[in-house]
């Protein structure tokens, strides 16, 4: 329309599609960063034990 | 017969059995874990899987393997659960919520199999099948397989920390203990009456004239894995009270012994790996005096039940099973919390005040009398490594176990793995009493509402997974709150095994002196009963007070 201008910041709608799929990938990120953070201190201590 | 002489003849039935299958199950358990042969199965399976199976792994790698497989095991079952209702089979149910699948993926994958949801009402066939029951088979077999690399560690010498081969030692469980005791276990169950179909809803006439839906499903294959991998999640909500599930006292028994067989065997087999039987004698010892006072306790404050209702059945009878009685629900109670099954053939919120006490106190041990498959026994040699550190402070010796030191650096992780479940326990309580969204799920006021809570963050934190009831768990924060815990609960203590495996290992074996503490002699047992009781004491006496003790003085 004539005289408006566009917005320069995007809207984000969260549906409640939205709000599961990234419930979704926190769970999958917590469980990953779980057993990362296990096994990352194991190796540190397993090289310790090595060395 | 008087309910008395039902508790001490179960019992004694009970013991009988365990007794006799203790030396030949034991002398298996032993064979499967060192027999340099593999089977044509298993090299199929080897190949599928793509591993070498005869390299020795340094625990490090041990447990790499075994996060790995664990991490694909516990986001497959979270994409089961989120997936459902397109599974063929699936009975017309929705798919769980995130939470929910997250929860339950975490629950079955860690032994736990702590339940939110009713099995019948939100579960599929392939999800309870290719899913719950799979895992059920898997992660018993994951405790397993971390006991034996720890017993390995002790009875190797200078090996540059290798405990092992997990690949070999999980399709060795799997294949040669769990899938063929499983088998023999669900014909027992089939003949005393558990279902096995695959029935959708069937509309039933009641005795008193009205009609109710009853589902079939796969209930005797999967209850034999339940309760011999003290996995404990039943195929229907009530678990072991559904008369579906467990329909009479004799197959009662027969669950209660299934779930107890192989947490009081393993110790036979450490003993012979050990190549000292003595050692697997002193642990069982300590493992069935624990249990059998557990049981007595719990027995007789149900049959002592208070008030005048109570006193005039003949024992607290609410929330049990007629069938099973006072004794038959006390002994089950008794065994699933001091294993860490967690199925219930009981309400335990009905307990008397005593009696949840004690059931509470069976999973606050640590499930070491008898434990879980695997979890009981490296829990109980862990406690045992305190005994040996305290023993040798008062004598001023350095302390050794099975000829191994204990030095700094394994006192620490012994240390780190005995306050892993308490700090679980108590920071989960606390959470859940203090933030609005845990008030919110507490439905009783007072100590027992304390209890309630105090009991789900212990089943959960303690991979036990039974419920008090009582409790509004189906909630996004209770259900990533016990996911948490049950998660941080099985994972670190794992890992802190399997690198006093690897320490040990690596040790070179002391030849046993004048000065060494003997470790097979009724004074250790009597110590390391003790330490078990006096570490649980000085942790929980607070929290136990503020609940089920004042609430059963009041």
């Amino acid at each position: 329309m004539h005289g408006e201008r566009a917005p320069t910041t995007p809207v984000v709608v969260l549906t409640s599609e939205g709000v599961t799929d990234m419930a979704d990938l926190a769970y999958i990120l917590l469980t990953v960063a779980f057993f990362a953070t296990v096994a990352l201190v194991a190796r540190r201590s397993g090289d310790r034990d090595a060395s | 017969m008087s309910e008395t002489w039902t508790a001490v003849g179960q019992i004694s039935l009970l013991v009988a059995a365990l007794a006799v299958v203790h030396l030949p199950l034991g002398a298996y358990l032993a064979h499967v874990y060192t027999s340099p042969r593999h089977l044509k199965v298993e090299r199929l399976g080897y190949r599928l899987m793509r591993v070498d199976a005869d390299a020795e792994q340094r625990w490090t790698s041990y447990l790499f393997s075994l996060l790995g497989f664990s991490l694909v095991s516990l986001l497959a079952l979270y994409a089961l659960g989120r997936l459902q209702e397109h599974l063929p089979m699936s009975l017309g149910v929705s798919a769980f919520d995130p939470a929910g699948a997250w929860n339950t993926a975490v629950s079955f994958v860690s032994n736990t199999n702590w339940q939110w949801y009713s099995g019948e009402a939100a579960a599929g066939h392939v999800y309870q099948m290719v899913g719950l029951a799979v895992q059920n088979f898997v992660s018993a077999a994951v405790g397993i397989s971390v006991a034996i690399a720890l017993v390995r560690g002790f009875a190797r010498s200078g090996t540059d920390g290798r405990v092992g081969n997990f690949w070999s030692d999980l399709t060795r469980t799997c294949v040669r203990v769990l899938l063929p005791m499983a088998l023999l276990a669900a014909i027992a169950l089939l003949a005393t009456g558990v279902i096995q179909s695959f029935d959708p809803h069937s509309t039933v006439q009641t005795l008193s004239g009205g009609t109710q839906s009853m589902l079939g499903g796969p209930v005797a294959s999967q209850e034999a894995i339940k309760e011999l991998g003290t996995n404990g999640g039943g195929f229907f909500n009530a678990n072991s009270a559904h008369p579906l599930e467990n329909p009479s006292p004799v197959s009662n028994l027969l669950e209660i012994f299934l779930l107890l067989v192989i947490p009081f065997t393993l110790p036979r087999a450490f003993g012979l790996m050990v190549r000292d039987t003595r050692q697997g004698f002193a642990i069982v010892s300590v493992m069935g005096s624990l249990f059998l006072a557990g049981a007595a306790l719990l027995t007789w404050a149900e049959m002592s039940g208070p008030g005048l209702a109570a006193q005039a059945a003949g024992g607290a009878l609410e929330g049990k099973e007629l069938r099973f009685g006072t004794a038959g629900s006390a002994l089950f109670a008794a065994a699933t919390t001091g294993t860490s099954t967690g199925a219930v053939n009981s309400m335990h919120d009905s307990l008397t005040a005593p009696g949840g006490g004690v059931a509470v106190f069976n999973m606050l041990l640590g499930e070491i009398a008898p434990g879980g498959v695997g979890s009981g026994l490296y829990g109980m040699l862990v406690l045992a490594i305190v005994a040996v550190f305290i023993a040798g402070l008062m004598v001023g010796r350095t302390p050794e176990y099975l000829g191994k030191k204990i030095g700094r650096q394994e006192i620490t992780l012994v240390a780190l793995y005995i306050l892993t479940v308490p700090l679980l326990v108590l920071v989960g309580t606390a959470l859940a009493i203090s933030l609005p969204a845990g008030q919110a799920g507490i439905q009783e006021a007072g100590p027992h509402g304390l209890s309630e809570v105090l009991y789900a963050m212990t089943s959960a934190a303690n991979n036990n997974g039974s419920a008090f009831a009582g409790l509004t768990v189906a909630t996004p924060f209770y259900n990533t709150l016990l996911g948490v815990l049950m998660l941080v609960g099985r994972f670190v203590p794992i890992a802190l095994v399997l690198a006093l495996a690897g320490r040990f290992a690596s040790q070179k074996t002391v030849p046993a002196t004048a000065g060494t503490l003997p470790t097979h002699q009724p004074l250790f047992a009597g110590l390391l009963g003790s330490v078990a009781l006096v570490v649980v004491g000085l942790t929980f006496i607070p929290v136990l007070s503020l609940g089920p003790i004042v609430e059963s003085l009041s």
